[in-house]
């Protein structure tokens, strides 16, 4: 099997399984990678999005974006890195408009979230979505990526492009703007 | 802001299900991180989200591609059509510069004739068909941009130069060889062309025209001959030659010239040149300039003026010539190979 997705693996085990998953072009990436992480992108996607209907357009091109550059195909190993950044890219307004715009190009998706419908309905009555909304952007990003994406402080800090102290800043402000938000009724 | 460097080693240690993070959040930050992942953990991918990707991806790869190409393209365009034009303008200056001249081999055979006429002649214009021939190619290469050969409407099959897999033509290849030098017009211009075809049994590439040398005979004055590279608007109705072309076996390229006698007639021709029964040329009084200008240089006086054109492939042979007659001074316009009717 081509290009295992490290789901599991330590990151000192990383390393060894580079020339392994060097061929990484192949439709077994590209599903491999969806079972393992497209689903969490698009937790990532409903919990950063004010508008969760766009949610699975929003995972759908950063997957698209992602495994059409060669160059980054040829990383497996950081294309979750690469998802998770399309994503928090694509989740901010602007960029969401452009999607939006290009689905009218291509072919739309099929029936999206007819089933799903009431999972994203249920997320837009839930408490904590609504307090993330009350946040600003950044705050939000950085609880998000932190605590939902468990990413260390440094590696939230290179996605978003900004500087760890900032991280740690918009952390802590939003944490305690969040309590404030769950504490006060909506 | 999708960059190139991911943010180092965001490895999939935790999904939702991660744990590792535990130790070192607060409780806080623990029921925060809780809080997320009950509130998406019902979110479930769209039935047809996976075959939607398979389908999108490899699409948007090709499209990717045709963009890449596309600015590819564009880009050697810009390489290859500012050195062609300099080079053209380069080619028409130096080609002048020849000093050397005069009276050289009297029979049409000898691709060059004395010493003198090819030093002069030979030495500048043969990089004009060796250097300007790979510049245009590009050009076509990446779809028919008019811009660099001037006007690529041309002879040669698009299908064939796509598919340029074809080796180049070596000596071996090529053979029947001839050249033909046309009468002249009202104007004095006469025009012909050097025909070589592809004698073996495969096909070969042929990269631009090879080169085409003069050498000046009788009242011609070598150094106010020039040959340059066919160019839009230069004045003659030559094709555009769209640099390489395939040969099927049995197929011939041709270059074309169009020789134009120097402006007012003021090249070195003395009244006495007449016309040779050289080879397959002409028997018209062509370049014959009237003027005052006697052949200063003309070593040979006697003898009747003329050019003998040679043409030489890329591949180094046949070598193969016309002769115009008549001719003293003014300028050949070539073309690159085009393919031959």
């Amino acid at each position: 099997m081509i290009a295992p997705w490290p789901v599991v693996q330590a990151p000192s085990d990383r390393g060894d399984t580079d020339g392994a998953m060097s061929v990484g072009t192949t439709v077994d990436h590209l599903t491999e990678t969806y079972r393992a992480h497209y689903r969490s992108l698009l937790g990532l996607a409903a919990l950063l999005l004010d508008d969760t209907a766009s949610c699975e357009d929003v995972v759908q091109e950063a997957f698209i974006r992602v495994h059409s550059a060669r160059k980054r195909v040829r990383e497996p190993e950081k294309t979750l890195a690469y998802l998770r950044q399309t994503v928090v890219n694509l989740s901010r307004s602007a960029l969401r408009r452009r999607i939006m715009g290009m689905r009218l190009l291509s072919k739309p998706m099929p029936d999206m979230a007819s089933a799903e419908e009431g999972a994203y309905e249920a997320l837009e009555r839930d408490e904590l979505k609504a307090a993330l909304r009350k946040l600003q952007r950044r705050q939000r990003e950085v609880l998000v990526l932190r605590y939902f994406a468990d990413m260390t402080e440094a590696q939230v800090a290179e996605t978003l492009g900004i500087s760890i102290g900032s991280v740690k800043a918009y952390g802590s402000r939003g944490l305690a703007a969040l309590r404030v938000a769950m504490e006060a009724p909506a | 802001m999708t960059n190139s460097t991911p943010p180092g080693g965001m490895e999939p240690e935790n999904d939702i299900n991660g744990g590792s993070p535990e130790e070192r959040l607060s409780p806080d930050e623990l029921a925060l991180r809780r809080l997320m992942r009950d509130a998406v953990s019902d979110i479930q991918p769209g039935q047809e989200a996976l075959d939607h990707l398979r389908r999108a991806v490899p699409a948007r790869r090709t499209h990717r591609r045709q963009l890449l190409a596309g600015s590819a393209a564009a880009c050697l365009l810009a390489l290859v059509a500012v050195p062609a034009a300099l080079h053209a303008a380069n080619i028409s200056g130096s080609a002048k510069t020849g000093t050397a001249n005069a009276s050289s081999a009297q029979d049409t055979g000898g691709t060059d004739g004395g010493p003198d006429g090819p030093a002069a002649g030979a030495g500048t214009p043969s990089p004009t068909g060796g250097d300007g021939s790979p510049d245009e190619n590009p050009t076509h290469t990446g779809g028919s941009h008019p811009q660099v050969p001037p006007g690529s409407s041309d002879p040669v099959d698009p299908s064939d130069t796509l598919a340029a897999n074809a080796p180049l033509c070596s000596t071996d290849d090529l053979g029947d060889a001839s050249g033909y030098a046309g009468a002249s017009d009202g104007a004095g211009r006469v025009s012909g062309w050097f025909q070589v075809a592809n004698t073996s049994d495969r096909s070969c590439t042929v990269d631009g025209g090879g080169t085409v040398t003069f050498a000046a005979q009788g009242a011609a004055e070598s150094a106010r001959i020039s040959v340059v590279d066919h160019t839009a608007n230069d004045g003659t109705t030559l094709p555009d030659s769209l640099g390489t072309l395939i040969l099927k076996a049995g197929q011939s390229y041709r270059v074309q010239f169009t020789w134009i006698p120097a402006a007012g007639g003021a090249g070195g021709c003395t009244p006495p040149s007449t016309p040779t029964p050289t080879a397959t040329a002409t028997n018209s009084p062509t370049g014959e300039a009237s003027a005052p200008p006697s052949g200063e240089n003309g070593a040979s006086q006697g003898a009747p003026a003329a050019i003998v054109l040679s043409h030489t492939p890329e591949a180094g042979a046949p070598v193969v010539n016309a002769t115009i007659d008549g001719a003293c001074a003014g300028t050949v316009y070539k073309t690159g190979a085009v393919a031959a009717q």
